[in-house]
């Protein structure tokens, strides 16, 4: 019993719902056996790893559904060892060289060059050769690479993007890179435009829907507990979709988290969002309506939990300054334009810091105490 | 009220000291009216017929710059001085040249009757302070506005409020409470916490406790307030003037004196004596070559030079030398009855502990001396491994001496045979004394010769062994009053003039360290005769930097009002300095505390825009601190551009206290980002491992995994349990082993919860612990797929399931071996057995 999101994700290009001309182009790419570097980005939830695997299984086959995870060791100059961890198939593996914070220079150096020196020797021959001696056998031809799917590119240090771009002109008759990010904003030139980049976008609110009802349509017990009006059906899907910020992920999470808590679902059943969205939301709405010294302490100690569970600062920067956005706009000042302004350049101002700077609670308190001085001296004034 | 005297006063530092006095009255006089200054002012003046008309005219000049001075009528109320009354009995040098029209022969009364009393607003107490306790009354006061400090106290004559009982009481308008006693026990004044008959004034702010307000009214003492004190301090003639408390005080302290030179006289005509005696002995035999202990005194340092050779002449701890010394007394009798005693009788060693220079190593000596014993010493630089001491100690302990012994047939004394350890420094121990520490504290149990022990910090960890084997004795630094007799002999034998009431300011220099103390007075004895007044604030502020301030007291000082503004207490390099007493902590704890102040900002802002200029302050204070991040980073990061450093404690540390400074409410909190940090790197290093045993399946990043899959994940894992009891067990394994996750990660999970709602620790308790075990147990009784084989952990944690390491072929296939159940030491050996990973998956095959 997995969850209904790792259950139901497609496997092959054909399976894909949305975004159909990326899903053609893809397959004319994976069909001509060549394909260069590609930079695939977009939101979180938008499938941008499904996409790259279902490409990779119509190159190499169902072979690339066999994964498993090695352990690699490197050494540091320093004589420190260090472990990385690589998932791999035979015909591609995949890392997150941002898993090793300021070492992964060391991983693209070490560990792309030893993939890429070394010629890739095709099993499938003689699989096919067994299987079906005839039908697969131009395909072997386009197996001479391998495939390196690099994850949360836009996290990776300059020093390893530099030593990145020379590794993919030398060793690109071995290695093809798949970039994966959600933002090509830290991504340096010369690795843009030494790739393809392909963006795949959030799904629309009707694409979201389609899915969630395809998902329900095979879940019978669900089915039943949700109502049997597709009008009915289709708000519940679009308020799963707008609470999820279409993330499809989220969504299929959010629909699975209602079903197995309510026997029965109907258009009013309040949708289970993740807690951290919650705590956030609660904070930014306390910040905004009371502008206290007090509450800055316990803004303080709400903070502190939130970063130190790991979730990352400048999500958070982005959450609040979000729902102050939404809370100034309900209000009813006269000069309600300046002061949204005042929220977005301050919250411009913090994200920087917060990229430059290492002590997130300093920024995210810099950034609430602003927010808050804005909003009294507005209500004082008026 | 008196905000106008800086600038009076300010100006007046410019004429000569003869005109200084004065001045200085003329200008508290003005500044102390009330009316807006205008020519009027001039006219109130010019009925003092002290002043001289050209200083009048530019100081005429000089208020009607300031336009904003207030002015106050009373001011003429003042009395004139009579320049007939007697001189001071003892006039200082460099002050005798002073006008002497300040009445010298008044009596503290008379000068007192003079000042008007406190206004009586003060004395009013709230109706709702009555019935409040103390924290509610402590955090009344916190909340009150903070002193300004931007009023400097004047100088008073030498010893002038001598005799004198003073309590402050409440919050002074402009003057730290801290500086008023400071200046107040500077010129001789007793200053005490509570009010007693024997007080003699009170000096009141607002915010006065009820109680002692009542006290107050009780016993109808004369109140007045912070100009009043300054006045005071002005008009007091030196040594407290002619009253009887004054003459009873200044008497005590020439008493004081006179037995400090009667006791130096004391101790060189023993000397003397001593090296007669020596001399004597040493005639018969003058071959012997000199001892390095004979040389000359001149030779030796103070501290050896005046070390205590006796009992009585150990400053402070008494109670604590008298325990030692009848504990060594009595060691040999309790060793026959194998220490049964109570107390410090029942044990073997006795551990000695308190902060450096206080006298503890020289205690020990001279009790053991003053028992006849012989001493062997062991400190720091003696190595001390476990197996050194095995091999000299232990054959020392149950020794005895062979002096003592020769002495002995002189003496007869059965102590003279005996030997006492001493072990300094117990603490320096380092990681050169392997296994010193353990193998100590068992001699301690075992020793048949006592044992001291000396440390200065008891509360180390590598202290706790000692806890059950010594008795424990804290040595606490002497006071200043335990010390100034001592430092008195000294300084007269040294023929160097004190002023007592230095010793005061001295200790809290050094830290009422008295070897640093003697240390300064020998160093000051090289160039100069005296030690007074007007060179020992330079000279413990060249001794106080030697002090490491802690980072508690270095928030304390950037956070109080009195640090900041045109009268500071330091000026800017004074405070990037105490920045860099702890560089790594100032800036943390600022940020700790930047908003538990009361800022003195705030003084005089309307109630309605409060809270506002607050935020404000605050969001000054926090950008700042923001900023000096990005500074830190390019000193701590790649850049090493160090030399930015005093940028950054003025962004981090300076700058945010200059904003927020003011009286704190509430304690100095220790820094919570370390914590919080360690607890971060704790949680990433958790969500890193989920990552790595899921991410096959769920094919996500490490955020997504965290910000998605997470949330839901805690709930589908815990709801079964908390709804279905036992019955949900196997739907939350199943799950599990689906996403490859340890019942090690399930708990880890699980504390990944955020907010009121999110939090598990309280929704699990609803689950039974016999659901819990049954959980345990079910998922120990079958082995679980692996997808991983991380090194390190794996086998140590008895919970967890076996790690299974894939083949080095890469082999992946089914398991299908039968695996014995619910065992434990069974699981060992399956570790053993089965090195090939298991994959509960069809997919799977066989390929080699």
């Amino acid at each position: 019993m997995s969850l209904w999101a790792d259950k139901y994700r497609p496997r092959s290009l054909s399976e894909l719902t949305f975004h159909p001309r990326i899903s053609k182009q893809l397959q004319v790419m994976a069909s001509s056996g060549e394909f260069p570097h590609l930079l695939v980005y977009g939101p979180p939830g938008s499938g941008k790893k499904t996409r790259v695997l279902a490409t990779l299984r119509e190159i190499y086959g169902a072979g690339t559904e066999r994964l498993r995870v090695d352990v690699k060791t490197f050494s540091l100059s320093s004589g420190r060892k260090l472990e990385f961890n690589v998932i791999s198939s035979s015909f591609h593996l995949e890392i997150t060289p941002s898993d090793m914070g300021n070492n992964d220079r060391i991983v693209i150096q070490d560990l792309l060059k030893e993939i890429g020196q070394t010629e890739s020797l095709d099993f499938s021959k003689f699989e096919n050769a067994v299987v079906s001696p005839n039908t697969r056998e131009h395909a072997s031809s386009r197996k001479k690479f391998k495939v390196v799917i690099i994850n949360e590119a836009e996290l990776l240090t300059r020093d390893a993007q530099a030593a990145l771009r020379r590794t993919m002109e030398k060793y690109s008759a071995n290695i093809r890179l798949i970039l994966i990010c959600n933002t090509t904003s830290n991504i340096i030139d010369p690795i843009k435009s030494r790739t393809l980049p392909i963006r795949i976008a959030s799904p629309s609110t009707s694409a979201c829907a389609e899915v969630l009802e395809m998902i329900l349509r095979k879940e019978h017990h669900a089915r039943k507990a949700f109502p049997d009006d597709s009008e009915h059906r289709n708000i519940i899907f679009k308020r799963i979709s707008d609470a999820s910020e279409r993330n499809l992920r989220m969504s299929i999470m959010m629909m699975e988290a209602m079903y197995m808590n309510h026997d029965t679902v109907s258009i009013n059943t309040p949708i289970i969002k993740p807690d951290w969205i919650d705590v956030v939301h609660e904070l930014a709405t306390s910040i905004c309506k009371d502008r206290s010294v007090s509450r800055l302490q316990q803004a303080r100690s709400t903070l502190y939990e939130l970063l130190a569970h790991a979730i990352p600062a400048k999500l958070l920067l982005k959450k609040l300054t979000l729902t102050i956005w939404d809370f100034t706009g309900a209000l009813d000042l006269k000069d309600k334009a300046e002061l949204r302004k005042a929220v977005i350049s301050a919250s411009t101002i913090y994200d920087e810091r917060l990229s430059l700077g290492s002590k997130d609670i300093f920024h995210l308190e810099g950034f609430i105490t602003k927010v808050m001085v804005i909003l009294e001296r507005y209500v004082v004034i008026n | 009220m008196l905000t106008s005297k800086n600038k009076g006063k300010k100006v007046t530092h410019d004429h000569s000291p003869s005109q200084q006095k004065p001045k200085i009255q003329e200008a508290y006089q003005n500044s102390s009216s009330k009316q807006p200054a205008d020519s009027k002012v001039i006219l109130v003046d010019s009925d003092d017929d002290e002043i001289v008309t050209p200083q009048r005219k530019r100081k005429a000049e000089l208020i009607e710059s300031d336009t904003e001075v207030p002015v106050k009528k009373e001011a003429k109320v003042l009395p004139k001085k009579s320049p007939s009354k007697p001189k001071s009995t003892k006039p200082q040098a460099g002050r005798s040249s002073q006008p002497s029209q300040a009445g010298t022969g008044e009596t503290a009364q008379e000068i007192l009757e003079t000042i008007p009393d406190a206004d009586p607003k003060y004395l009013e107490v709230d109706p709702e302070m009555e019935n409040m306790n103390f924290f509610q009354l402590k955090a009344r006061t916190s909340e009150a506005p903070a002193p300004t400090g931007d009023r400097v106290l004047p100088e008073g004559r030498p010893n002038c409020l001598n005799g004198l009982t003073i309590v402050f009481t409440g919050i002074l308008p402009t003057i730290d409470r801290d500086e008023c006693v400071r200046i107040a026990s500077k010129h001789g004044a007793k200053v005490t916490k509570s009010i007693s008959g024997k007080t003699s004034l009170v000096v009141i702010g607002h915010e006065a406790g009820p109680k002692k307000i009542k006290m107050i009214k009780e016993k109808k003492i004369k109140c007045i307030d912070e100009d009043g004190f300054v006045e005071l301090l002005q008009k007091m003639p030196a040594d407290g003037g002619s009253g009887e408390a004054a003459q009873v005080a200044k008497a005590k302290r020439e008493e004081e004196e006179r037995k400090a030179i009667e006791e130096a006289e004391r101790e060189e005509e023993e000397n003397r004596k001593r090296k007669d005696q020596l001399r004597q002995e040493r005639a018969g035999q003058s071959s012997q070559p000199e001892r390095p202990s004979d040389k000359p005194d001149t030779e030796k340092l103070w501290t050896v030079k005046y070390a205590p050779t006796d009992i009585k002449q150990i400053c402070g701890n008494k109670g604590n030398v008298e325990l030692l010394q009848s504990w060594l007394e009595h060691w040999f009798d309790n060793a026959k009855t194998g220490f049964k005693g109570s107390g410090i009788f029942g044990y073997r060693a006795v551990m000695i502990s308190g902060p450096p220079g206080i006298g503890k190593t020289t205690a020990a000596h001279i009790v053991a001396k003053s028992l006849g014993f012989d001493v062997i010493e062991k400190n720091a630089s003696d190595v001390r491994s476990k197996k050194l001491l095995n091999e000299q100690l232990r054959s020392s302990l149950s020794n005895s001496s062979v002096v003592g012994y020769f002495n002995q047939l002189k003496t007869h004394d059965p102590n003279n045979r005996r030997i006492v350890m001493i072990m300094d420094e117990v603490d320096g121990m380092s990681s050169g004394d392997h296994g010193g520490g353990a193998q100590l504290s068992q001699f301690c149990r075992t020793t048949e010769t006592p044992l001291i022990l000396i440390c200065n910090d008891k509360s180390l960890p590598k202290m706790r062994t000692f806890d059950k084997t010594c008795y424990d004795l804290t040595w606490r630094r002497p006071t200043g009053k335990e010390m100034k007799s001592r430092l008195m002999t000294i300084a007269h034998r040294e023929g160097l003039k004190m002023d007592p009431n230095i010793i005061d300011q001295l200790v809290a220099a050094t830290n009422n360290d008295i070897r640093q103390i003697i240390n300064i007075m020998s160093t000051v004895a090289r160039t100069q005769k005296t030690l007074n007044y007007e060179n020992s604030e330079q000279i413990s502020r060249t001794w106080q930097k030697e002090v490491i301030l802690k980072p508690f007291d270095i928030v304390g000082k950037l956070l109080s009002g009195a640090s900041y503004g045109s009268h500071a207490r330091y000026n800017l390099s004074e405070k990037i300095n105490l920045y860099f007493n702890d560089m790594d902590f100032t800036p943390l704890m600022i940020h700790e505390n930047y908003r538990s102040t009361t800022p003195s900002k705030l003084t005089g802002c309307p109630a309605n825009k409060r809270n506002l200029r607050h935020l404000e302050l605050l969001e000054e204070a926090s950008n700042s601190i923001s900023e000096s991040d990005l500074v830190n980073q390019l000193i701590r990061g790649g850049e090493q551009q160090w030399s930015l450093a005093p940028f950054h404690a003025v962004l981090s540390s300076v700058l945010p206290g200059s904003k927020v400074a003011g009286g704190m409410n509430g304690r100095i909190m220790f820094t919570s980002w370390l914590g919080q940090n360690s607890k971060k790197m704790k949680y990433d290093r958790i969500l890193q491992d989920l990552q790595y045993h899921s991410s096959t399946k769920t094919m996500t990043n490490t955020q997504e995994l965290r910000l998605t899959y997470i949330p839901f994940l805690i709930n589908m894992l815990s709801d079964p349990l908390i709804k279905n009891g036992a019955s949900g067990i196997d739907k939350v394994l199943e799950l599990m082993d689906e996403y490859y996750l340890t019942k090690e990660h399930w708990d880890n999970l699980m504390e990944f919860g955020v907010g009121a709602k999110g939090r598990m620790d309280q929704k699990l308790k609803s689950v039974s612990s016999a659901t819990k075990s049954a959980f345990t147990r079910k998922y120990n009784s079958y082995s679980h797929p692996t997808v991983i084989y991380k090194t390190g952990d794996s086998v140590t944690k008895g919970n967890r399931a076996p790690a299974l390491k894939p083949d080095l072929d890469d082999v992946i296939e089914d398991d299908t071996k039968d695996v014995p159940d619910d065992e434990p030491q069974e699981e060992q050996e399956d570790i053993k057995n089965d090195k090939l990973i298991k994959q509960v998956k069809k997919s799977t095959k066989r390929r080699k």
